[in-house]
Order: C-alpha cells, then structure tokens, then sequence
C-alpha cells in the first residue's frame, strides 16, 4: 500500500498499490526504468520500501523477523538467470535446495520432477556454461521452484530467448498457472502478458492503470464497432450522429468507427437505422483493442 | 541465530567451484609449495654449507696494572688495563679485558671482551665472548662464546620463514575471494542467492568459511613438509631440532587464522568496490599489505622475538579483525550488495 522507493534522487517506484490474490497471474507492464524489477526486490524483501508498506502471505516486508519467513515462501527468477556456470545443472539446484531446506530426502525427487517437465533431465550433468540461453532459462526457473514456493516472482522470464525457447517457457509458465500458483511477472511483452496475466498493471513509476485485459482495453477505448458502407453521406453521418447508442464516432474513409456501450443491442439498432436511410452496408464488426494499444495509450504513443 | 549448515552449504558450493577452478587449485598448491619448500632451501641451506668458525680461543696472558670501573674513556692508549662497565671510546688497547659497557671507534690487541656493545672497532689476536657487534672487524680473533654468526644468522632466517609463512594465509584468500565474491558479482549469481531464507551474517559466514577452511588446510598442511625440511637442514648446525617450538605453535595456530581473516574481510570490503577480478586481487594485496608491513618491521627490528611478543600481535590482530569485520558487515547488506555493490 502507497508503496514507494527513492534511490538517492531518483524515485523509482511511487505510491503504489496493488492487491494480488491467491491464484492470481498478475503482469506488471513498463518502459525500462519503470520500477518494475525494484517491486520485485521490495517484495522478495531483497530491498527496503523508504515507505509505505506491503504484505506477502499476509506478512510485512519491513518487519525483520518476516523476512526470511517471506523468502522461504517466495521464488524468485531474476533478470539474469545468474547460475553457477563450473557447476552442472544438477549441482545448481541442489545447492538452492538446501538453502531454501528441502529436506535430504526430497531433493532429489523434486530436482528430477522439476528438470523432467522442462524436458533438461538428459543434460542434468553437464555443466551450465555449455548450455544456450533457454535451457539456463529453463534451470533459473527450476531454481525458482525448487522449494516449491506458494509465490513466484518473475523478472521478465522471456527476455532474450530465441522464439522456441521462448514458447517453452511460456508454456511451461501456463502449466503453472493451471496448478493454481500465484505467479507475478515483470514483462515487455504484451502478447505474454495477455495470455498469461489474469490482471496486469501498467507501471512508470506509479501504477497507471490495473485490471484485466479485457477491463483495460474496454477502460481506454470504450467498445467499437466499424461499419463499412458503399458511400458515405451527408445523410448516413446525421443519421449516425442522433443514433442513440453510438457515444462517438469517427470516419475513415467508407468505414464508420462507432463507439457504442452494448455491442449486443446498439449493433442491431445502428444497422436498422442506417438501412432505413438507404445507406449501403458493406461490413460490420466488432473492434477489439488489444494490450499493444492500451499500453501505447497509457505510457505514451499513439493508438488508433 | 546463526545457522550452520546454511553457511556449510554456501561452502560447499564453492568448495565444488574451486576444484573445477585450475587457477585456484594451482595457487593453494604452489603458493604454499613456494614458502614452504623452495625459501627454506634457498635462505638456510647456504648458510649451513658454510665452514664452522674456528673456536679455539687465542692464547692470551695478562699483566693487569690498573683496573676501571664504570668510567669514561676517549682518545687513549692503554695496556695491561682491566675494564668493568666502562664506556671506551676511540681508544686502542693492548693486552687488556674488557667486561660490559661500549667500545666504539677503537683498535684492540692481544685482549679480551667480554658481554660488551662494540661498534665500528676492529680486534686483531683477541678473544670475544657474548658481545653485541655492529660494524666490527676480526682479524685472527676468536668468538670462543655465546652465539656464532652462522648459528645466529641461521635462527635469524628462521624467524624471516616464519614472516614468510604467515603471507600464505594473508595472500591465498586474497586470490579466492576475488572469484568467490567478485566473481559471483560478474556472473551475476548474488541476486538469487540473496532472495533465500538466509541472513546477510549466514551469507557473509558461509562465504568466508568457503576462503577460511581452503586458506588454514593450505597453511597447516604445508606446516608439517616445513618442519621436517627446516630441522633437516639446521640440526646439523644447531645440533637440536629447532621445529616445532612454542614460539611456532602461536604463530601458526594463533596468528594465522586471525591473518586469514583479516585478509578475508579485508577482501569483503574490497569485493564490494571492484569488478574484475584482477583489479580485486590487487587491492586486495594492497589491503593486506601495510598490515604484513607492520609485522616485519617490529619483528625484524625486535632483538628477541618471543612468544609474549607473538601474544602481544595477536590481541593487537584480534582487535583489527574486530575492526575490519565492522566494516565488513556493513558492507556486506543485502541491499548495499545489490545497490551499491559496482
């Protein structure tokens, strides 16, 4: 809650707050800068908020004596997956093993579950520094569940993988998702971001806009639906200017970009109407406004 | 509460990176090698190969006139006088005894010395017997008491070793921390080491047990081959066996470890504001350095180095561990680590 972080000068999240359930996928999106890995640090009690506060598994993150209890609850895929790259892929999670304190008896089965279903079980021995990028992805991640955290934090998972990795990845982190974790993401892909957040917030600095993608696009662009006609009059414009349902519009040559409240009643109301008036219907559809938009809207650029 | 077996799994981490790290394994052997094996071999074996003195004292008579005690002399030629606690100076004397005081700036013939503090004076047919010499010539005298040059100048080298000893544990950790801390930061492995359950103290004492255990094996072990050589060597000489002695025990058992660890927080200081590992192996030196400095000076210009003294080092190395460990927690934070930490 109004969770704030200055460096020095520089203020690098302000006032933030956000609230994430049990389950929940939440995404955080931003420009570089934007605070976005600081929140992670504060949560993951790596860093102190300078104020504010916040709770992870209903404990404070200021409070010293919750700290260490935080961690053992939280796993954490940094920006870069800083392995130990002399030791083998085995070895690396071995050692997180035990310092996260899986038992003797489970570590072994947990390190082989977690390298089978990222399909590295084959490679457990070799060592790190001979494996791609992706597969030192796949082992961070390992890494970040070793324990089997109730939380995951993960600091952009995708960045820099080529786009097979990437998928695996992703759909490893949808598997997860299915599981029921709760799982916070740092991304600048907004494709991920909408198929894998249940909810995003947009962050630069302070927390722009929060909710799912959908509430988002709806938020920022309301709905719209687009006509396209033979010909448009001087006529069809009156005629879509007193429409009840239709809150704006705006012409793009033949086509009519109407924003409308209920797609389901307005459609069929504007249609008849513009029939009556003679116009000729070419087209209509409903205009979805995906993330790409609302993130350029929100955090500069512009948006069609 | 610190837990052990965190810091214990910290080490042994590392202890599996060291024996994947050629550079590492070849400096806890060769260092060790060097200070233990070749300096020995090279500082005391000239030294025994050289002739024993000849001890037979000179044939000496006296006819003593007149007798001086605790009194001043200058400019003067005296024989057949005895000396007792007297201060000579730029004297010549011929077929007398001296006994105690100082005999600067002075020929001496047919006489004898004794228990005397000679400087810049030369004796001719004289016999010498547990005198303090600085700048003395001898021609046809004999020491015929107290400590020979070679049986001198040989427990004088020993006590040089010993300095040298003590730079393994104050170099090797200088050499590991900067790829167990300097290297983790390059490789970017602190973040998630940090975000486990662990304390900063646990993290700090795993990684310095990591430099500690390799540090204290590499200088321990390399005691026992040095004992063996260095009596080897000097009990010929000597005609006792030399190592190990009390004074030996404290310096290996004692300071030694309070050297390593003020090299190894020493080097959690310096990690914390360097990026290569080059540039951490040599500040780290430099760190180290005017510490070792101190020690030789005050060793090399104490006459008797003796275990008191040794005892005095270690409570003044103690409070500068207390000191640098401080400093070093201080340092060593999860958020200056990574904030701060360059």
């Amino acid at each position: 809650m109004e969770l704030t972080r200055k460096f020095e000068r520089t203020v690098a999240v302000e006032d933030l707050t956000i609230t994430i359930n049990d389950g929940e996928v939440f995404g955080f999106l931003g420009p570089n800068g934007a605070g976005k890995t600081t929140t992670i640090r504060m949560l993951c009690c790596l860093i102190e908020p300078t104020s504010g506060q916040a709770f992870v598994d209903g404990m404070d993150v200021r409070d010293k004596d919750s700290r260490i209890k935080i961690r053992q609850n939280v796993g954490l895929l940094p920006e870069n997956p800083g392995l130990y790259e002399s030791l083998s892929a085995y070895q690396n999670l071995e050692f997180y093993a035990r310092m996260y304190g899986v038992p003797a008896a489970k570590r072994s089965g947990r390190i082989t579950e977690l390298l089978q279903a990222l399909d590295i079980l084959d490679r457990k021995d070799d060592a790190v520094g001979s494996f791609s990028k992706g597969m030192k992805q796949k082992i961070a991640i390992a890494r970040a569940l070793v324990h089997d955290p109730k939380y995951l934090f993960l600091d952009e998972p995708t960045s820099g993988l080529d786009p097979v990795s990437s998928l695996t990845v992703r759909n490893y982190l949808m598997e997860l998702k299915r599981e029921g974790r709760t799982i916070f993401i740092n991304t600048h892909h907004l494709d991920e971001a909408q198929r894998l957040c249940d909810r995003i917030g947009i962050l630069k600095t302070r927390l722009l806009a929060q909710g799912s993608p959908e509430h988002l696009a709806n938020e920022f662009f309301g709905k719209t639906t687009m006509v396209e006609l033979n010909a448009v009059t001087p006529e069809t414009l009156r005629v879509v200017e007193s429409s009840k349902g239709v809150k704006a519009f705006r012409q793009d040559g033949n086509k009519l970009y109407l924003t409308i409240d209920d797609p389901a009643t307005d459609n069929p109301a504007i249609v008849a109407q513009l029939v009556r008036s003679g116009a000729g219907i070419i087209h209509v559809e409903e205009v979805k406004k995906g993330l790409e938009d609302v993130y350029l809207r929100i955090v500069g650029g512009d948006s069609k | 509460m610190i837990r052990f077996e965190k810091m214990w799994a910290i080490a042994r981490k590392e202890f599996s990176e060291f024996r994947r790290n050629r550079y590492v394994l070849l400096t806890l052997v060769l260092m060790p090698m060097v200070m233990t094996i070749l300096l020995p071999i090279v500082y005391l074996v000239p030294i025994t190969t050289l002739s024993a003195e000849n001890t037979t004292p000179v044939q000496l008579t006296f006819n003593t006139q007149n007798t001086y005690e605790g009194m001043t002399f200058s400019n003067g030629y005296y024989t057949n006088t005895s000396f007792k606690d007297c201060v000579l100076d730029n004297v010549i004397l011929d077929g007398c005894q001296v006994n105690g005081g100082y005999l600067n700036y002075s020929l001496v013939r047919n006489s004898e010395v004794s228990n005397s503090s000679m400087q810049s004076t030369t004796l001719y047919f004289s016999n010498l017997n547990g005198d303090t010499r600085i700048d003395v010539v001898l021609v046809s005298s004999v020491i015929i008491g107290g400590q020979s040059d070679r049986v001198g100048t040989l427990l004088l080298l020993i006590n040089v070793l010993m300095l040298m000893f003590m730079l393994i544990p104050a170099v090797l950790p200088t050499i590991i921390a900067s790829y167990t801390l300097v290297g983790e930061k390059i490789n970017k492995s602190l973040e998630p080491l940090l975000a486990t359950p662990t304390t900063d103290l646990e993290l700090l004492g795993g990684k310095s047990l990591s430099i500690f255990v390799p540090t204290m094996l590499a200088s321990w072990l390399s005691f026992i081959p040095f004992v063996v050589l260095v009596d080897l060597i000097t009990k010929p000489v000597l005609g006792y066996v030399i190592l190990p002695n009390l004074l030996w025990v404290v310096a290996i058992f004692v300071m030694c470890p309070l050297i390593a660890a003020l090299s190894i927080l020493s080097n959690v200081i310096v990690s914390s504001r360097v990026s290569d590992v080059r540039s951490a192996q040599q500040l780290g030196s430099l760190v180290i350095l005017p510490v070792i400095l101190f020690f030789v000076l005050i060793l090399t210009q104490s006459a008797a180095t003796s275990v008191s003294l040794m005892a005095l080092f270690s409570v003044v190395l103690l409070g500068i561990d207390a000191l640098v460990l401080y400093v070093a927690l201080k340092v060593f934070r999860r958020e200056e680590i990574l904030i701060r930490w360059k």
